[in-house]
């Protein structure tokens, strides 16, 4: 795999985020993808609970960026398990699965937001928006199902 | 499954035979025996009686001539050796007549009847020479055996309630004042009737220990029947459970392989997916920035993910279903495993798979498996430093796998959970008709199938 670098300058402003995914391959790519906008800092990656828990307390993310599995828990577990230690942090589901169960499941550990991966790269920048404004998102047509 | 019942039906109908074959042969002798014995006992039993039933006649004979003999006697004494008194001696002993055949006669020693109650006529003529059928001189040895102390004479005599010559025995004494043989005589009769009544009750008994027998023998073949009807019913039960058994774990191993399918979808094929869509939507965006050369940088691992991609389906799709079956044949299906096997763990496999005319979809199939299964066994516990797959046509399919690894105790491994790999290798095996057989000992791990050729006709 080509390795690309970023090409964008972040600003001492830009947002901080953690990105805990089980999945190696898509972690890499949504990373890359992530890099390209310059009010995002990706400052962490990591596919494990226990990192990712050292990882918070180091980097002090304002975003963690969470898969439905990560290694060691799932989803709602790392979002409760975040927000217990470092309430002010915004958890962002982002995932392949739409079952209404996992949104439902998600949302009520206290996650932030729930994008889909097949969505447009768009509404991951919308989510982070509403979620630091202290809205919640979900994707749409998400909402309906719960 | 035709094939199998059938066999178990001819294998019911042997232990029936089996079973019931020597019982009957039993029951036969038994029979025979009995009423071989039956037959000597009466002919014992009636020699043995003949003589005591004879002495009783003789008894009995005797005591009546005795007591005339008696009362002549007594007469004498009482109104002495008269006429006179023979006269009344004489019309005494006429008068002692009892029932139809029971009487005296009284003759003197040359022979002249002296008194006979039935036949009157008699009295005062010579039968010395009278003769029955058979030549006996009966007057004759009546005398001579009188004259000897009292005697019994046998001789036939013509029956006065019959009118018919019959055996008679007789007995007679001499009365010394006067000369005279008084006798009396039995007819034979009532001996053989005795005998002929014992006969009967001989034949009665045997019959009906002859219906005993038959009842014993009638209930013991019901049993045995019974027997082979529990036992037919505890194998079909067997048998049912086995089946179901085999069902359950064939659905367990389905919704496994779902399972495992569907993680590799969800994890596999999907994450590579979503990845190619982050990749190609940062192409994107540097495209709009006017930086060309990292939009290209982008998509080119763009599509390396999608390639990776197609393999990994082409990969699960193979895993479902090996097309490789229906467009080369079992036998480049199976070199297929090999070489896979090969690849995948570095033990070198000898394949020597004859190509077999076009199969039964599910024969080939579970042989497929049995193979694959048996690959996977291997991989996972045998530590083999080479293994051989042989298949062969010869009057069915023989197929063979064999390794080097350490083996197995086969019987440990059956009680476990794991060794349901085996039972369902073998029950796939033995549902199309064919055997299974596995010898495992370290060094040498041998698995065979045979299929008849009955069980390979297409569809």
């Amino acid at each position: 795999m080509t390795n690309i670098e970023s090409e964008v300058t972040k600003s001492t402003e830009a947002i901080r985020l953690l990105l805990v995914d089980i999945h190696a391959v898509s972690r890499t790519s949504s990373r890359q993808l992530l890099d390209t906008f310059p009010e995002l800092n990706v400052v962490g990656e990591t596919s494990d609970f226990k990192e990712a828990m050292a990882l918070l307390d180091d980097l002090k993310p304002d975003i963690v960026l969470i898969s439905m599995r990560v290694q060691g828990a799932t989803g709602p577990e790392v979002a409760r398990a975040i927000l217990k230690v470092r309430p002010s942090t915004k958890v962002v589901v982002l995932t392949l699965f739409d079952d209404p169960e996992y949104v439902r499941s998600a949302m009520e550990a206290g996650a932030h937001a729930y994008v889909l991966k097949q969505e447009p790269a768009a509404r991951i920048l919308e989510a982070i928006d509403r979620v630091l404004r202290g809205e919640i998102y979900l994707s749409p047509g998400l909402g309906q199902q719960i | 499954m035709q094939n199998v019942n059938t066999l178990q039906l001819k294998g019911r109908l042997t232990v029936l035979m089996l079973a019931a074959m020597p019982l009957v042969f039993a029951i036969v002798s038994v029979a025979w025996i009995v009423q071989h014995q039956f037959d000597e006992l009466s002919r014992v039993q009636l020699t043995s009686v003949e003589p005591i039933l004879m002495q009783a006649r003789k008894d009995e004979v005797k005591d009546f001539v005795m007591t005339g003999r008696k009362a002549v006697t007594d007469l004498i004494k009482r109104n002495g050796n008269t006429p006179k008194t023979q006269h009344e001696a004489k019309e005494m002993l006429r008068s002692m007549d009892f029932g139809a055949d029971n009487y005296y006669f009284v003759y003197d020693t040359q022979g002249n009847g002296v008194m006979h109650p039935r036949l009157a006529a008699m009295e005062n003529r010579n039968y010395l020479g009278l003769t029955d059928p058979n030549g006996v001189k009966i007057i004759q040895r009546l005398i001579d055996v009188a004259q000897a102390g009292g005697g019994f004479v046998e001789f036939m005599w013509h029956r006065p309630s019959t009118g018919n010559n019959e055996k008679k025995i007789g007995y007679a004494e001499i009365i010394p004042e006067w000369g005279w043989m008084i006798g009396s005589g039995l007819y034979l009769d009532a001996q053989q009737e005795t005998e002929s009544r014992l006969r009967e009750s001989i034949v009665n008994a045997n019959r009906a220990t002859r219906k005993q027998i038959m009842q014993v023998s009638f209930a013991a073949i019901l049993m045995v029947f019974l027997g082979v009807f529990t036992l037919n019913q505890v194998e079909q039960r067997k048998a049912n459970t086995r089946v179901r058994l085999l069902a359950q774990e064939v659905q367990r191993s389905q919704e496994l392989e779902r399972t495992r399918v569907a993680r590799e979808l969800h994890d596999g094929v999907s994450q590579s997916l979503a990845s190619v869509k982050f990749t190609m939507e940062s192409a994107d965006i540097y495209l709009d920035r006017g930086k060309t050369q990292t939009a290209a940088n982008s998509l080119k691992s763009a599509i390396a993910h999608l390639i990776a991609t197609m393999v990994e389906v082409r990969r699960l799709s193979h895993d479902l279903y090996p097309t490789i079956l229906d467009d080369g044949g079992l036998g480049v299906a199976i070199e297929q495993l090999g070489r896979e096997f090969s690849s995948r763990t570095k033990v070198p496999v000898h394949t020597e798979a004859q190509p077999i005319p076009v199969l039964k979809r599910e024969v080939a199939w579970a042989l497929y498996r049995i193979v694959q299964q048996a690959l996977a066994n291997i991989e996972k516990h045998a530590h083999a430093g080479s293994v051989a797959i042989e298949m062969r046509f010869s009057g069915g399919i023989h197929l063979q796998v064999s390794d080097d690894g350490v083996g197995f105790k086969l019987a440990e491994t059956m009680q476990r959970r794991g060794g349901i790999g085996l039972t369902s290798m073998r029950e796939r095996i033995e549902m199309l008709g064919g055997e299974f057989e596995i010898h495992s000992q370290p060094g040498k791990t041998v698995l065979k199938a045979y299929l008849p050729s009955e069980s390979l006709k297409i569809d």
